[in-house]
């Protein structure tokens, strides 16, 4: 900021083009020039490096996505990222569950259950906003308060009601149609960064749950050069 | 007596003993030291938070090894609470509760906030602490900045009008600017952070006003802002 006191001992009143005048007739504007020229330097500078960084941080997603196709296709283990969602979860406290499979018996076939998904497809093409959208009153109902639950493996379009055992005394929800199910032909292309093929089969396999210490172990020493990297 | 009387304002009038004079560098010393504290605090509390923001890991998920297909109805209980899991059908995977699909950035996140224009990156489960973090550095200098001009501006009321004046204002009005919507954003997501909903998700989404993510207030803000995060 100008000095007050130039205005003040100015012949000529408080007008700022007078001083600037005179701060050009004193010098001082070489200094002027110097600092907003460097600050111009820095700036372009700065937002270079941003740009290059945002570049090359959309370029590392696509590489790590696409390492993580081919390990996932190498590997023996079993790695599903609802098992570490709800190791996670546990881990802070919360009591989490999932069940799939064939259920054992049916008793209910009234129950509903919550969609995990309440604002609808947020991936579609269509534009949409992050603001609280309304949710789709088809597919939220209320829950039955029951520690377990047994999940029907639907092959083809979901029914609504599944045949009811008598033996099992634990409830079966009944989920409602899902009319925009796909069919396994008409899958998606896969992207470059997304991962794995679809699976038109479901071939046995050995499955063996890696528990979520041992993939610490070996992710954290892989993750921890990648965030230092990437930062 | 009007002798005696002149003779007051003589006596208090004696010029006081000579004092040595401050060194130069004790108060350039207290100069240096705030600027340097006000680039700490800055480069601390607002450059790293908002540099980082732009290239962290919001929590980016992908498909595991053994999918089944989206006809594979999933659900996953959450304190007695039941999620079905939607089908992403870009990343070809269930995504877990409260992930969502950014179609800007092509990635599924782990606990979707939004994604953040002003740094083109999403604000999910990794990253969210820098964002709050960010968005109080913000409203603090934006605060200071207009504190600052103000008190400027008070003090300096008896003088005529100037130049140092039209720049104070110039600066002040920007800064109130920015800090009324950082403010209530701030507002916002704190309140968000309390009831550990998301900004996606918006209010009275939960079945009979239970959300089963709701842990207290306490917890959900050390969840939020301390808790370890995990390998990616």
């Amino acid at each position: 900021m100008l000095n007050a006191q130039n205005l003040v001992t100015s012949p000529l009143g408080n007008s700022g083009i007078w001083v600037f005048l005179e701060l050009l007739l004193d010098g001082q504007m070489v200094w002027v020039s110097l600092y907003f020229g460097f600050l111009g330097l820095c700036s372009l500078v700065t937002g270079g490096c941003i740009l290059f960084l945002h570049w090359r941080k959309n370029l590392r997603r696509e590489k790590r996505a696409q390492e993580w196709v081919e390990v996932m296709r190498a590997t023996t283990f079993t790695y599903s990222p609802l098992l570490y969602w709800i190791n996670k979860r546990r881990y802070y406290g919360m009591n989490t569950a999932i069940n799939t499979g064939p259920p054992p018996s049916v008793t209910k076939t009234e129950t509903e259950v919550q969609n995990s998904d309440p604002l609808g497809e947020l991936d579609s093409t269509e534009s949409r906003s992050h603001a609280a959208q309304e949710s789709n009153p088809n597919m939220e109902a209320t829950v039955l308060l029951q520690p377990a639950l047994q999940l029907v493996p639907q092959q083809s379009l979901p029914s609504p009601m599944l045949r009811p055992q008598a033996s099992s005394p634990l409830p079966i929800p009944v989920f409602q149609e899902v009319p925009f199910a796909l069919s396994l032909c008409n899958l998606p292309p896969m992207l470059n960064h997304s991962v794995s093929c679809p699976l038109t089969t479901c071939p046995e396999r050995n499955t063996h749950f890696y528990s979520l210490p041992t993939l610490a172990h070996g992710d954290h020493c892989f993750s921890a050069k990648r965030f230092a990297s990437e930062l | 007596m009007p002798v005696l009387k002149d003779a007051m304002p003589l006596m208090k009038e004696s010029h006081p003993p000579p004092q040595a004079p401050l060194p130069w560098i004790l108060p350039s010393l207290f100069a240096a030291f705030n600027v340097v504290l006000l680039l700490v605090f800055s480069g601390l509390f607002f450059a790293f938070p908002l540099v980082s923001l732009n290239f962290s890991d919001p929590g980016i998920l992908h498909q595991g090894s053994n999918e089944q297909g989206p006809m594979m109805v999933h659900v996953v209980w959450v304190n007695h609470r039941a999620f079905r899991l939607h089908w992403c059908q870009k990343c070809c995977f269930h995504r877990p509760p409260r992930t969502y699909h950014c179609p800007w950035c092509n990635i599924c996140v782990e606990d979707f906030d939004h994604h953040c224009k002003w740094v083109n990156n999403c604000i999910g489960h990794r990253n969210f602490r820098f964002f709050m973090l960010l968005v109080l550095s913000l409203c603090l200098y934006s605060g200071a900045v207009l504190v600052t001009c103000v008190i400027f501006l008070l003090r300096t009321t008896h003088l005529p009008f100037s130049i140092d004046k039209v720049i104070a204002i110039v600066v002040a009005v920007p800064a109130t600017g920015f800090l009324v919507p950082l403010f209530l954003l701030l507002l916002i997501q704190a309140m968000s952070v309390s009831a550990a909903e998301r900004s996606c998700e918006g209010k009275c989404r939960y079945l009979q006003g239970y959300n089963p993510f709701d842990h207290g207030c306490a917890s959900n803000w050390y969840l939020t802002i301390c808790a370890p995060l995990g390998p990616k």
